[in-house]
C-alpha cells in the first residue's frame, strides 16, 4: 500500500515537472547599454557617461519569403471582453474598436509615423483664415450595401455626435470658441466644416470618428435598431455574423474603395481568460493576441511565434492625485514624492524591464513630446526630505513617520499618511507595494488598497480618494485628445485658469510649431504643479503566429493594425 | 398529492418576488455605477455626460419606482433591455442558454457515469485498494479549485500537447464533414465538462458509496440473500435501486445550479453560455441582465426542488404528502 502510494506520488511529480520544462532560448532579450549623455550640472554642460538599461526586443522573425497573397482566414484573439454593441457611435471599448476598425472608415486616418492619410476623404483644404475646412469624399466610396457614401452621411454622423444630451456626445470636441461647428453639404460628395475660429485639432479628431450610414441608422435613437447588432460600413471588411460571447466574423468587402483586402475573412475570437489565450495561440487556435510583458516567459523559445513590441509609447502609467486632499494639496509635498520615486524600480519590479521612465503629461506619441524637456528629476531621497520639512512635515517623535507641524488645514501632529488605490489589480496593482516601500524612506506611512473598477470608480467620482494608480493611452499624436483628462470634472480637482487658457490657445492654433510651444509651456506647468506623477510608458506586445504578415514597411501597434490597416494583413498559408 | 403540488407551485410566486426584490436592492447597494461603464475608465468623467447616461438607463428614478416598473414589465413578459447592448434581456439569455444547458447536462451525465460505478465498487469492496484510490481522487476532486484545474488542463493539453482546443464550442473554421464535426465538438466539450463535473463527480461517488454501504446492511437485503437470490440480483434489483434514490435527487437538484451558469468554467474556456453573460453583466453592472438571470435561476431551482420532491414520492412508497 505504502509503496503504491509513493509510486503514484512520484508519477504525479514527474508529470508536473515534464509539463513545466521550458525550452532555453529567449525570444526577447534585455540589453544593458552604456550611453553618453550631456547633463547640465550647475549651469555648465558636462558629458557624463550613464549606464542606461535598454530593452531590445530580439525576435527570430524570418523575412517573409512570399509575396502578399490573397485569401485565407485570420483568427484574432480578443482578451478585453465582449463588444457590447457594434454601433460605431457608441463604441468606447478596446474590443469594439478593434472589430469596428475593419468595418468602418474615417474621413482621414492615422498612418505610419502618425501622419494623417486620406480615408473616405480623398483630399481636403482649409480656407485662408483656417475657419473653413472642406473634405472631398471619394467617388468610389460606398457602403457595403451598395449605396454611395455622401456628405449627408458625414453631416448626419457629426451632428449626432454634437447632441449634448446623448450619452455618446462629443460636443466639446466638435466645438470651438464656444460654438458648435456647422456643417454644409456643398454637393453629394463635398462637405464643408464652418468653424467660429481656426481649430488645429480638427483633422486629428476626424481620424477618431467613424462615419455612419444615414439611411440605415435610426435618427431618433441611433442606439436602437438592427444596425447595432448588424452594422454596415464602408471599410475593407463587412460584417458577417456575431456568435455572442464566442466569435465575430467579418469578410472582405468587394466594394471597398481601395483594392480588395488580402484576407478573405477575419474572425475575432473572444477569450475572456488571458491565461487561456497563450496556450490557444501556441496550439494554433488563434493567430494573434495581445500579451503583457509578464506573459513573455510563456512564449519563450516557441519558434512558431513572433513577438512584436508596441513602438508607439502611447500608453502611460501615472499616479493621479486629488489635489484637494488635505495632505496632498501642497505642491511641495507632491514634488517631494515625485523626487522620492525611483522609476527604475518600477520598471524592473512591475514590468520586468519592459517600460521606459516618463516624466511628462503627454505621451511620446504626441507630436509635442520632446525627449529632453522637461528633464526627468534625479531620484534624490534627501532633497525630497528637505522639501517635506519645508512643507511642515517633520518627524519629531522619532517613529519614522512624519507629522504635521504648521501645515495649513491640518492639526499639528496629524500623521503623514494617506491611501493609494487602483482600479485594476492586474495592471497597476503591483505598483502599490513599491510606492509604499519607496515613500516609507521619506517618512510617509502609505496605505494601499486594490479595488475593482466599479468600486474604485465610485470613490474616485466622489473625490474621496487621495491618490490612485492608473494609466491612459492611445490618444495618438494630437495633444487635444488629452484634454478630456483635464475637463471640469477631472479626478485631480485641478483647475488652473492659465492651463485652461493654454488648452484653448492650442486648439485655436493651426501651425504645429506654434502649437508645440503652447503645449511645452503647459507641460512645464504640469511638471511644476504635479497633479499627476508620471511613472512610465509600459510596453504591450503582439504575439502572432508566423503565418501572419503585415504588408507594409514597419510594424504598427496592435490597435493600429486592426483599426487602420486590416486590408494590408495577409497570411502565408491557409 | 395533486393538492400538494398545486400548493407548492403557488408558493413559488411570492418566493420569486422576494428573491427579485433582494437581488434588485443588493445590486444597487453594491459600489459602482452602471453609467460609469459607458465611459472609458481611463478617461476623466464629465458629470453631465454621466447624468445623461443615468437618465437614459432609468437610474435617476428612486429605487422603489425602478422596481415597480421592472416588475410591471416582467408580469407582461418583458424582462427589459440590457444596459450595454440594448438587446432584450430574454434574447440575450436564450441565445446563450442552449450552450449552458448542453454543458450542464454533459457534466451531470459524466458525473453520474463516473460516480455510480465508482461509488458502488468502493462500497462493495470496502477498504480495498480501489476504495482507497477512489477516496483519494474524490478528495482531490472536491478540494482542488476548478479554475486552477481548468488552467492546468489548458496548459497541458493545449499549450504543451496541442491535442485539445482551449476556446469555444467549435473550431473556426468548423469542419464540414459530419463525423469530423462531431469529433471536433467532442474535443471542445471534454475539458469544460470534466472541470465542471469534477466536484459533483467526486462528491457523488462518496455519497453513492456511503448510501450503498448503508443499504447493504439493511435487513431486507439479508432476507433477499436468505431467499436464495443470486448476488447480482440482490445488488441490482434491491440494493442499488434503493441506494440510488438519494443520489438521483441530489443530481436533479444540481442541474438548475448548472443551468444558472457555470461562471468560472465558462469564463476559462470561453464557453458562450449564460455564466459568461452573467460574469460580464456583473462586471459592467448591467442590472437588467443580472436581474433576469437571477430570476431565471431562482425559478429553475424552485421548480427543480419541486420536481425532485415529486419524483421522490413516486419512487419511494414510504414518502407521502398529504
Amino acid at each position: 500500500m505504502k509503496k503504491f502510494l509513493s509510486l503514484t506520488f512520484v508519477f504525479l511529480i514527474g508529470v508536473t515537472l515534464v509539463a513545466g520544462c521550458a525550452t532555453p532560448t529567449p525570444e526577447v532579450q534585455v540589453v544593458k547599454e552604456t550611453v553618453k549623455e550631456t547633463v547640465i550640472v550647475e549651469g555648465t554642460p558636462q558629458v557624463v557617461e550613464k549606464e542606461i538599461t535598454k530593452v531590445v526586443v530580439v525576435t527570430s522573425t524570418p523575412e517573409p519569403a512570399t509575396d502578399p497573397r490573397y485569401g485565407g482566414t485570420f483568427i484574432a484573439g480578443v482578451t478585453f471582453g465582449d463588444p457590447d454593441t457594434l454601433n460605431p457611435i457608441d463604441c468606447d471599448s478596446y474590443t469594439c474598436g478593434q472589430v469596428l476598425g475593419t468595418i468602418f472608415s474615417y474621413l482621414v486616418r492615422l498612418g505610419p509615423g502618425g501622419q494623417l492619410q486620406p480615408d473616405l476623404a480623398e483630399t481636403w483644404e482649409f480656407s485662408g483664415d483656417g475657419k473653413e475646412l472642406t473634405f472631398y469624399i471619394r467617388e468610389n466610396a460606398n457602403w457595403s450595401d451598395g449605396q454611395p457614401v455622401t456628405a449627408e452621411d458625414v453631416i448626419f454622423t457629426l451632428e449626432e455626435l454634437q447632441d449634448p444630451d446623448a450619452p455618446y456626445t462629443r460636443i466639446h470636441d466638435l466645438s470651438i470658441a464656444g460654438e458648435p461647428i456647422q456643417f454644409e453639404a456643398v454637393d453629394a460628395k463635398t462637405v464643408k466644416f464652418i468653424m467660429a475660429d481656426s481649430y488645429g485639432p480638427i483633422l486629428s479628431l476626424m481620424s477618431d470618428m467613424w462615419i455612419m450610414p444615414k439611411h440605415l441608422v435610426n435618427a431618433d435613437d441611433p442606439l436602437a435598431g438592427p444596425f447595432n447588432q448588424q452594422p454596415i460600413g464602408s471599410g475593407p471588411f463587412k460584417f458577417v455574423e456575431w456568435k455572442q460571447g464566442e466569435s465575430l466574423t467579418v469578410e472582405a468587402n468587394e466594394g471597398y474603395y481601395d483594392s480588395r483586402p488580402y484576407l478573405d475573412k477575419i474572425v475575432f475570437r473572444m477569450i475572456p481568460s488571458k491565461e487561456a489565450a497563450v496556450p490557444a495561440l501556441q496550439s494554433g487556435e488563434i493567430d494573434a493576441v495581445e500579451v503583457r510583458s509578464s506573459q513573455l516567459p510563456q512564449l519563450q523559445g516557441d519558434r512558431n511565434l513572433v513577438v512584436i513590441p508596441d513602438p508607439d509609447y502611447d500608453h502611460a502609467v501615472q499616479f493621479r492625485i486629488n489635489t484637494k486632499s488635505p495632505i496632498l494639496s501642497n505642491h511641495l509635498v507632491r514634488q517631494a514624492l515625485n523626487i522620492a520615486t525611483d522609476r527604475e524600480e518600477y520598471i524592473w519590479g512591475v514590468w520586468g524591464g519592459y517600460a521606459e521612465p516618463s516624466n511628462t503629461m503627454f505621451s511620446k506619441a504626441a507630436f509635442c513630446w520632446e525627449a529632453s524637456e522637461p528633464t526627468l528629476p534625479e531620484y534624490d531621497v534627501e532633497a525630497a526630505k528637505a522639501l517635506l520639512e519645508e512643507a511642515g512635515w517633520k518627524d519629531e517623535d522619532g517613529d519614522g513617520i512624519r507629522e504635521a507641524h504648521g501645515v495649513e488645514g491640518l492639526d499639528d501632529g496629524t500623521p503623514f499618511s494617506f491611501e493609494l488605490i487602483t482600479y485594476s489589480a492586474a495592471r497597476y496593482g503591483p505598483l502599490l507595494p513599491i510606492a509604499q516601500a519607496q515613500w516609507k524612506k521619506v517618512g510617509l506611512d502609505l496605505k494601499i488598497r486594490v479595488l475593482e473598477p466599479a468600486a474604485a470608480g465610485e470613490i474616485i467620482d466622489a473625490y474621496e480618494h487621495d491618490m490612485y494608480a492608473g494609466g491612459w493611452g492611445s490618444f495618438g499624436r494630437e495633444p487635444q485628445m488629452y484634454r478630456g483628462m483635464w475637463g471640469k470634472g477631472n479626478t485631480y480637482q485641478y483647475h488652473n485658469p492659465k492651463v485652461n487658457e493654454l488648452w484653448d490657445a492650442g486648439a485655436r492654433e493651426v501651425d504645429e510649431a506654434k502649437r508645440k510651444a503652447i503645449y511645452d509651456e503647459m507641460e512645464n506647468i504640469y511638471a511644476e504643479e504635479l497633479p499627476i506623477i508620471p511613472i512610465a510608458f509600459d510596453y504591450t506586445f503582439l504575439a502572432t503566429r508566423h503565418r501572419v504578415v503585415l504588408d507594409e514597411a514597419g510594424l504598427y501597434t496592435f490597435g493600429t493594425v486592426w483599426t487602420y490597416y486590416s486590408e494590408k494583413l495577409y497570411v502565408t498559408q491557409e | 398529492m395533486t393538492r400538494y403540488v398545486i400548493q407548492r407551485v403557488v408558493q413559488i410566486i411570492p418566493m420569486l418576488i422576494l428573491i427579485s426584490i433582494l437581488s434588485f436592492v443588493l445590486m444597487r447597494l453594491a459600489p459602482g455605477d452602471p453609467a460609469r461603464f459607458f465611459l472609458d475608465p481611463e478617461k476623466a468623467v464629465e458629470p453631465e455626460k454621466l447624468a445623461n447616461i443615468r437618465r437614459s438607463l432609468g437610474l435617476d428614478q428612486p429605487v422603489p419606482i425602478q422596481y415597480i416598473r421592472w416588475l410591471g414589465r416582467v408580469l407582461q413578459g418583458d424582462l427589459g433591455y440590457s444596459f450595454r447592448s440594448r438587446v432584450p434581456v430574454a434574447e440575450e439569455i436564450f441565445a446563450r442558454l442552449p450552450n449552458t444547458v448542453k454543458l450542464g447536462l454533459a457534466a451531470t451525465l459524466l458525473s453520474l457515469i463516473v460516480a455510480i460505478p465508482v461509488g458502488t465498487i468502493s462500497a462493495l469492496k470496502q477498504y480495498s485498494i480501489f476504495d482507497y484510490l477512489s477516496t483519494l481522487f474524490a478528495f482531490l476532486g472536491i478540494s482542488m479549485p476548478n479554475f486552477w484545474i481548468g488552467l492546468l488542463l489548458i496548459y497541458i493539453f493545449v499549450g504543451q500537447l496541442g491535442i485539445l482546443p482551449a476556446v469555444g464550442t467549435e473550431s473556426i473554421p468548423a469542419p464540414t464533414d459530419a463525423w469530423a464535426r462531431f469529433v471536433d465538438s467532442l474535443k471542445h466539450y471534454i475539458m469544460p465538462t470534466v472541470v465542471l463535473g469534477m466536484q459533483s463527480m467526486a462528491s457523488w461517488a462518496r455519497y453513492q458509496r456511503s448510501s450503498l454501504l448503508e443499504v447493504i446492511r439493511q435487513d431486507y437485503i439479508r432476507t433477499a440473500r436468505a431467499k436464495g437470490l443470486c448476488e447480482t440480483t440482490v445488488l441490482l434489483r434491491h440494493a442499488l435501486r434503493n441506494a440510488l434514490i438519494p443520489l438521483i435527487t441530489l443530481a436533479m437538484l444540481s442541474v438548475p445550479r448548472l443551468l444558472g451558469g457555470a461562471f468560472i468554467t465558462e469564463s476559462i474556456f470561453s464557453w458562450p453560455g449564460v455564466g459568461r453573460l452573467a460574469v460580464h453583466a456583473l462586471y459592467t453592472r448591467d442590472y437588467p441582465i443580472i436581474q433576469g438571470i437571477t430570476l431565471m435561476s431562482a425559478a429553475l431551482v424552485l421548480l427543480a426542488n419541486l420536481l425532485a420532491d415529486i419524483l421522490y414520492a413516486m419512487v419511494d412508497p414510504r414518502v407521502r404528502y398529504d
